[in-house]
């Protein structure tokens, strides 16, 4: 029954992503609400819980957005990092949980780039335009993450318990 | 001292998980599986499933953006509806003469034997019912798919351009790739000087059109469009307006920046050239 909370919880995320949250781009670059939710989630529960709500949520972009399955594995190791440094790092504080996710933004971005480039081969943008993207989705999923912070922390303890 | 053991043994499993994941994902991106049936039926059914949800939450949306931007609005309305009046009026005059035109062309090519469709009559309207979540990809969703007879690689325009092309059909739903993802390749010419060049997308910001000749006269300013050269995308569309040229005397091509005539943030309705 968890389970399948959770299930839904993320593919509810995944709608407003897809639906909402892409459109509200600045300056053309989106947020990333299920890598705040894989982050958020981690920085809450620990590695093995981090691991796999971001398998979970990885999936469910690849399967519904057909983009190489490379979300699967960097959302899942993300959030498995971010668990295990979590204590050692981060602490577990809302001003440390949005640290967090601008680490997890730059750790993801650097997962994906080398799964994506060096292993697919598939065409980047410029390296000036990475860089900006990379900038700016830095800060705007650090900010978006105070905000969802006690929606995740409220969510979480209504499935989780 | 248990815990600490227990700990161990669970991060062991996850790392075995990674490897696991990993290996998967090299088998599940191998040409054969990638574009094998059952892995392809997965994808639609999860799209076929998701898509009444994805409807409702962009109906819902697009309701209460349109609604608290028609409220700031109103002010201006009166204004805008009798510029709009004047502009149906002038629509309404060169729809007659692009009628006429039409059917000159079609007669001439019914002379000179040549199979043709109406681009017109092949035009699908569609909504945009989901946008790609990730930087790293430049695609939309939209509510046309197979049912509608969409088909895989059939361009997408709007009243401003060049959109795209269809990569993926599920039953009631395709997925575009936008011209603006760097994996989009059109072949381009200069409306001006006719040199031709192939234009890719940068993700964000300007197109760039790569194997443009260095004797090309290109100017900023001269309007791109569509060659015609391949089967999907159809000739004369624009694809946007030359913003930069950079020429250097020892390269054999030059490197021309190009803003998309299609304002990709503002996109909401499209047409599908079906085939």
């Amino acid at each position: 029954m968890k389970k399948i909370k959770i299930v839904i919880c993320i593919i509810l995320v995944y709608l407003l992503q897809i639906t909402v949250i892409s459109r509200l781009s600045v300056f053309g670059v989106k947020a990333d609400l299920l890598l705040i939710v894989t982050t958020l989630f981690a920085v809450t529960y620990g590695a093995e819980e981090g691991f796999l709500m971001g398998l979970f949520c990885g999936l469910v972009q690849d399967l519904c957005g057909g983009s190489f399955y490379m979300q699967t594995i960097s959302k899942a190791i993300l959030g498995f990092l971010i668990g295990t440094f979590k204590e050692s790092v981060f602490g577990t504080e809302e001003g440390v949980a949005l640290t967090a996710v601008a680490v997890a933004t730059v750790t993801n971005f650097i997962l994906e780039l080398t799964i994506l480039f060096f292993f697919f081969g598939r065409p980047v943008a410029s390296p000036l335009v990475l860089a900006v993207t990379l900038g700016i989705s830095c800060l705007y999923n650090s900010l978006l993450a105070p905000l969802f912070y006690p929606v995740v922390k409220f969510g979480s303890r209504l499935v989780m318990e | 001292m248990y815990y600490y053991e227990s700990s161990r043994r669970r991060r062991k499993g996850v790392y075995l998980w990674i490897i696991v994941l990993v290996i998967a994902v090299i088998i599940l991106n191998a040409p054969a599986v990638r574009r094998s049936k059952p892995l392809r039926a997965v994808r639609i059914i999860a799209n076929n499933v998701l898509f009444p949800f994805k409807y409702v939450f962009n109906a819902a949306y697009g309701g209460s953006t349109s609604g608290a931007r028609g409220f700031f609005r109103l002010k201006g309305i009166q204004k805008e509806n009798e510029q709009l009046k004047a502009e149906i009026k002038e629509y309404k005059t060169k729809i007659v003469l692009l009628d006429e035109f039409s059917r000159e062309n079609e007669k001439l090519r019914g002379a000179l034997n040549f199979r043709s469709k109406s681009m017109i009559s092949r035009l699908l309207p569609a909504e945009i019912i989901g946008m790609s979540g990730s930087n790293w990809f430049n695609i939309i969703e939209i509510n046309r798919g197979s049912a509608d007879k969409v088909a895989t690689d059939s361009a997408v325009i709007n009243s401003e351009g060049l959109v795209g092309r269809v990569f993926d059909v599920s039953q009631y739903s395709s997925k575009v790739l936008l011209i603006t993802d760097p994996s989009s390749a059109v072949s381009v010419l200069d409306a001006v000087t006719g040199d031709m060049g192939i234009a890719s997308g940068n993700s964000i910001g300007p197109l760039k059109i790569r194997y443009m000749s260095a004797t090309a006269a290109v100017k900023i300013g001269d309007k791109i469009i569509t060659s015609g050269m391949s089967d999907i995308f159809p000739k004369g569309v624009i694809v946007g307006v030359v913003r930069s040229v950079n020429k250097k005397d020892y390269d054999i091509f030059q490197k021309v920046d190009v803003d998309p005539a299609v304002n990709f943030s503002r996109l909401d309705k499209v047409f599908v050239i079906t085939r």
